[in-house]
C-alpha cells in the first residue's frame, strides 16, 4: 500500500504549525497541507495577545496556569519574536475596583506575576490612558506578531523534513471500513488534484474542523465564535491593556507595530468561511476602547476584521462567551470507532506549543512511537528561514 | 428581489499546469465588499473555489496581500473599492515570481537580504526594553510585503530593492558596532545603494509609512562621507566641483545652444526681465536636447515672452547630486546659483528639467530664494490661457501617450499642464497603466546616470517603452524631461520597430501653433 507520510495535518494555523514542528522533532514523517497561504485562517487575524494568564485567573485557572507555562516558554524559545512590553490591568470605573481583590489573588495562585500600581504610576507608564483611572496590575502580557510566530514553528518543522505545502485543500478523505488512511488533495497552484496516504490524519483546521471531520463521517462539537477586531493608526500605548473586570468585549488594546488594536466581540456562527463585520460591533470597539483609552475615539480606523474562534462547545450557545477556552484532542478511535483519525481543536495563540505537545503525544503512542517531546527547550528558526529552507 | 450594485473585477488567473496566465473577470455586490480583499474572498467563497489568494492578519500589519490595482500597488485589506475609479484590474505583485494566480512567491524577497548577518529584525529598541526604560526607540517597521520590490523600477535591474535597504539602514540606526562595517560594505556593493534612481515609488506606496527612498539617500551620505563612492558617479561628481556641470565641459559653453537661434535671449544679469529660464544642464549640452532648448525658446520669443538666462552663471541646480548623497557639493551649488540669481532682475524662474524644478523649488528656498518656479509646461498652460499662445487641434487622428517624469509627478503633483498642451493639440491621450502620479520611473535619477550600469534585467526604460507598446497604434511617446528624451529614445532603438516615436511635448506644440 501506498505510503507518503507517517502524519497528515490538515491545517495551516498555529496548532498545525506547532504539531508539525513536534512530531518532526520526534523523527516522524509530517505533511502538511493547507487550503490557502499559511495562518490565512484564524491564526493570523487574531488580536496578537501574548496572554499571561491574567485574564482568566479569575474564572479559569487550568486556562491561566497553562497561558503563564506557555508564556515563559514562548519568550524562551522564540526570541525577537514578541515585544516584551507587559500588561496593565486597568481599572477605571468604581466597580472595577471591586475586582482587584480577586483578580491579584487569582494571579497569585496561579503563578503569574501581578504588580499593583497607583494610579499615577499607571499614568507614568501610559500617559494616554483614562485619566479617571484608579489603579491597575501590572502583568507579563506581551504582543505577538500573529503571523510571524507560526512561521518559525513552520521554518524549524521544515529544516527537521517536514513537508509543507500551503495552497493544497483537502477535498476529501480516504475512509474504508473504518480506518482513514490519508486524503484527496486539490493541489491550487498546480490545478491538479491527487492523494497523500498516511498512517495518521490530523484535523487541525480550526473552526473548520467540523467540516474536516465530516469528511470522516464523524462529529466534532465546534462552535465557531467570531469576534470583530479594530486596528487604529499609531500606537495609543505601548503595553497591551485591559480593562480589570470580568471579560467582555471591546475591552483590550493590544499596540501592534504602528498600529493599536481594538478587540473584541464574540457571536457564534455556523460557517466560519461568511464571517461578516457588524458596525454596531465596530461601534462597540470604540466605545468600549476609549474607556481605557480615550483617543481611541478619534483615532483613524486602518480595518475591522472579524476572526472565527474554535471554541469547544455544542448547538445551543448563541454568544461564545459562555464558552471554555480550553483546548482538545479527539482520537477518534476512542469517541466515534474511527481509526487513523484525530482532531485537536480549541485553545488560543498562546498555548499553541503546549497543545502540539498533548497532540503529539497522543499521535506517537498510536503509532508506538517512544520519543519524549522536546519543543520545550528548542530555539526556533527566524520567520524567514521558512522562506530560505523552501525546497 | 432587491437589486445589488456590482463592481466588475478583472483578476490575473494562472495554474502551473494550464501554461500562460489569462484574464478572469466577475462582478461583484458592492454593498458586502469594502475592501479589495472582501471582494476577492467574496469570489473565492462564491463564485469560484480555485482563485488562490494571499492573506493572515487583515488589517495591514502581516503584510501577505500585496496585489497590483490598476498598476498600482495595495495591499488589498485596506483598499478600499469605492475609491477605486472604474474598472478594477487585479495582478500579483512584479518582480516576484507568480506562484499562483494573484499570489507571488516570496522567497527571492528574501533571498535579496544577505547571507552574513540577518537583518530582519524587531523595530523596537533595544529588543528587550521594559516600559520602564522609557518608550521604545522604534525603528523601521517594515512588514515585508513586497509592495516596494513591486513597484521599483530597478529591482530587476540589479538592485537589491528599497525592503533590504530598509533592513540594512535599520541595522545601521542600532549601536551594534561591530556590524556596522559589514552592513556599509554590503550597501556599497553593485547591487546596493547607487542603484536607486530616487523616483520615490516605494515611498508613494509602502503601507507601512516607511520613507525607504529617504533612508537610501541617508546611507550614501554616509558612504560619501568615507570616500565610498562607484568611481563613475566619483567622475561626475569632480565634474561639478569643477565646472559645475556633469559633462565636464566649459561653464563658458552652457549657453552655446543660443547661437542657432535668429534671435538673442538676454542674459538677466545684465538686463530685467521677468522670468530666468533655469536649462539645466541635459538641455544645454545635450546636443539632441539643444533642439528642444531651440524650439522652446522660440515659441517663448514668438509669445512674447520676458526671458533671459544666466549664460556661464548657472551651475546643475545640484538636485541629484543631493540625492546623491553629495551634501557638501549641493551646497557649494547653491551657493553659485545663488550668487547669479542675486546678480539678476527678475520675477520667476522657469525651467525645462523637472529635477531642476524640484530643488529649486522644494530646497532653494531654505536657502533664500524667494521667487516662485514653474516647469516649462505650467508656464505654457498660463500662456494659453492668457491668449498669449494660440494651439489649433491641428494633431486630431493622432494618437500618443505621455510619460509623467517622477520630479515632476510624484515630488510635485504636476500632471495637469502637460495634459492640457497635448489636449489643446487635438491629439488623443491613451493613458499608459502607470501614470500621473503612479508613473514609472526612466532610470536615470538620483545620480544613477552617471554611475555603473547594470547589465542584470531589462532596464526601466525599455519596461516602460514595452508598457506604451502594448497600448497598441501609438503615433507618439511624449516627453517633457530632457532626461526622458534621451533615455526613451535610446530604449526605443534598443528594442526596435516599436512604432512610434520619441518626443519632446514642445514639438507637438510647435507643430500646434496657429
Amino acid at each position: 500500500m501506498r505510503h507518503d507520510a507517517q502524519v497528515l495535518i490538515v491545517g495551516g494555523g498555529g496548532t498545525g504549525a506547532a504539531l508539525a514542528h513536534d512530531l518532526s522533532l520526534r523523527g516522524v514523517g509530517v505533511t502538511l497541507v493547507e487550503r490557502g497561504e499559511l495562518t490565512s485562517g484564524t491564526t493570523g487575524r487574531h488580536h496578537g495577545l501574548l496572554h499571561s494568564g491574567g485574564r482568566y485567573a479569575v474564572n479559569d485557572r487550568e486556562s491561566a496556569v497553562e497561558c503563564i507555562e506557555e508564556n515563559r516558554i514562548l519568550r524562551r524559545i522564540c526570541p525577537e519574536t514578541f515585544e516584551l512590553n507587559d500588561g496593565l490591568f486597568v481599572a477605571v470605573e468604581e466597580e472595577d475596583l471591586e475586582y482587584v481583590g480577586a483578580f491579584v489573588e487569582g494571579c497569585e495562585a496561579c503563578g503569574i506575576p501581578a504588580h499593583r500600581l497607583t494610579r499615577d504610576e499607571a499614568l507614568r507608564l501610559e500617559p494616554n490612558l483614562n485619566p479617571d483611572v484608579k489603579l491597575a496590575v501590572r502583568v507579563p502580557d506581551g504582543t505577538i506578531d500573529a503571523m510571524r510566530l507560526p512561521l518559525r514553528f513552520f521554518a524549524t518543522a521544515r529544516r527537521n523534513g517536514a513537508v509543507i505545502r500551503p495552497y493544497t485543500e483537502v477535498s476529501g478523505l480516504l475512509v474504508h471500513d473504518g480506518l482513514v488512511s490519508g486524503a484527496v488533495l486539490h493541489d491550487h497552484v498546480t490545478g491538479k488534484e491527487g492523494e497523500v496516504h498516511a498512517d495518521i490524519v490530523v484535523n487541525a483546521t480550526g473552526p473548520w474542523s467540523e467540516h474536516v471531520a465530516a469528511m470522516a463521517g464523524v462529529d466534532v462539537p465546534i462552535r465557531p465564535s467570531p469576534g470583530v477586531l479594530l486596528a487604529l493608526r499609531g500606537r495609543l500605548c505601548n503595553m497591551v491593556l485591559n480593562r480589570l473586570h470580568k471579560s467582555g468585549d471591546g475591552d483590550i488594546i493590544v499596540p501592534q507595530r504602528g498600529l493599536s488594536v481594538v478587540g473584541t466581540s464574540s457571536w457564534v456562527v455556523e460557517d466560519p468561511d461568511d464571517l461578516t463585520v457588524p458596525e454596531d460591533h465596530v461601534e462597540r470597539m470604540y466605545t468600549e476602547g476609549a474607556k481605557l483609552v480615550p483617543a481611541v475615539r478619534s483615532a483613524e480606523r486602518r480595518a475591522a476584521w472579524s476572526a472565527a474562534r474554535p471554541l469547544i462547545g455544542t448547538k445551543g450557545a448563541d454568544t461564545g462567551r459562555e464558552l471554555s477556552r480550553t483546548f482538545k484532542t479527539f482520537d477518534h478511535k476512542e469517541t466515534d470507532g474511527v481509526e487513523g483519525f484525530v482532531t485537536i481543536t480549541g485553545g488560543k495563540a498562546t498555548t499553541l506549543r503546549g497543545m502540539a505537545e498533548l497532540c503529539a503525544d497522543v499521535i506517537c503512542r498510536k503509532l508506538d512511537i517512544d520519543e519524549p517531546c522536546r519543543t520545550r527547550e528548542t530555539v526556533l528558526l527566524p520567520h524567514w528561514a521558512y522562506y530560505a529552507a523552501a525546497a | 428581489m432587491s437589486t445589488t450594485a456590482t463592481r466588475p473585477l478583472s483578476i490575473y488567473r494562472y495554474k502551473r499546469e494550464d501554461g500562460a496566465g489569462r484574464f478572469d473577470a466577475f462582478d461583484v455586490p458592492v454593498d458586502e465588499c469594502a475592501t479589495l480583499l472582501d471582494a476577492l474572498r467574496w469570489i473565492q467563497l462564491n463564485r469560484d473555489p480555485s482563485l488562490s489568494l494571499r492573506h493572515s492578519c487583515l488589517h495591514a500589519s502581516c503584510g501577505t496581500c500585496g496585489v497590483r490595482v490598476n498598476g498600482r500597488e495595495e495591499l488589498a485589506c485596506v483598499c478600499s473599492l469605492a475609491e477605486q475609479d472604474g474598472d478594477i484590474r487585479v495582478e500579483p505583485l512584479a518582480n516576484l515570481p507568480t506562484l499562483t494566480d494573484v499570489v507571488v512567491d516570496m522567497r527571492p524577497f528574501y533571498d535579496r537580504l544577505p547571507d552574513e548577518h540577518p537583518l530582519i529584525r524587531v523595530s523596537e529598541w533595544p529588543p528587550a526594553a521594559q516600559p520602564d526604560d522609557g518608550p521604545f526607540v522604534r525603528l523601521e517597521d517594515c512588514i515585508e510585503c513586497g509592495i516596494c520590490i513591486s513597484s521599483c523600477p530597478v529591482a530587476a535591474n540589479g538592485f537589491a530593492g528599497p525592503a533590504a535597504m530598509v533592513a540594512a539602514a535599520r541595522s545601521l540606526e542600532e549601536p551594534r558596532a561591530t556590524e556596522r562595517e559589514d552592513v556599509l560594505a554590503w550597501i556599497n556593493r553593485p547591487d546596493g545603494v547607487w542603484q536607486c534612481t530616487t523616483c520615490r515609488a516605494c515611498v508613494d506606496r509602502c503601507p507601512a509609512g516607511i520613507a525607504p527612498m529617504e533612508k537610501i539617500v541617508g546611507m550614501r551620505r554616509a558612504l560619501v562621507e568615507r570616500g565610498d563612492v562607484d568611481p563613475l558617479l566619483q567622475q561626475a561628481l569632480q565634474n561639478f566641483a569643477m565646472q559645475g556641470n556633469s559633462y565636464g565641459k566649459s561653464a563658458r559653453r552652457r549657453a552655446r545652444w543660443t547661437k542657432g537661434l535668429d534671435f538673442t535671449i538676454p542674459d538677466a544679469r545684465k538686463e530685467p526681465s521677468e522670468y530666468i529660464w533655469f536649462v539645466g544642464d541635459f538641455a544645454s549640452f545635450d546636443e539632441r536636447v539643444q533642439r528642444e532648448s531651440q524650439r522652446l525658446a522660440k515659441i517663448l520669443h514668438d509669445a512674447g515672452v520676458s526671458f533671459g538666462l544666466l549664460f556661464e552663471g548657472e551651475r546643475n541646480a545640484g538636485n541629484d547630486v543631493r540625492q546623491a548623497g553629495e551634501e557638501g557639493l549641493f551646497e557649494l551649488l547653491v551657493e553659485q546659483n545663488m550668487k547669479a540669481f542675486a546678480d539678476a532682475q527678475f520675477e520667476a524662474i522657469f525651467t525645462t528639467d523637472p529635477h531642476s524644478l524640484n530643488t529649486l523649488r522644494n530646497d532653494y528656498p531654505e536657502y533664500g530664494l524667494d521667487k516662485p518656479v514653474y516647469h516649462y509646461t505650467e508656464l505654457l498652460v498660463d500662456l494659453v490661457t492668457r491668449g498669449k499662445i494660440t494651439l489649433a487641434p491641428t494633431l486630431r487622428g493622432t494618437r500618443v501617450t505621455y510619460h509623467d517624469p517622477c520630479y515632476l509627478a510624484r515630488y510635485n503633483g504636476v500632471t495637469d499642464a502637460p495634459r492640457a498642451l497635448i489636449a489643446a493639440t487635438g491629439a488623443e491621450l491613451v493613458e499608459m497603466p502607470r501614470n500621473g502620479s503612479n508613473t514609472f520611473c526612466c532610470g536615470a535619477g538620483g545620480g544613477r546616470i552617471w554611475g555603473a550600469e547594470s547589465e542584470a534585467g531589462e532596464r526601466p526604460s525599455e519596461q516602460r517603452i514595452r508598457e506604451a507598446q502594448a497600448l497598441g497604434d501609438i503615433d507618439y511617446f511624449v516627453v517633457s524631461c530632457p532626461k526622458d528624451l534621451t533615455m526613451y529614445t535610446a530604449a526605443a532603438v534598443t528594442i526596435g520597430g516599436v512604432g512610434f516615436e520619441v518626443v519632446e511635448l514642445t514639438e507637438l506644440l510647435e507643430r500646434a501653433l496657429a
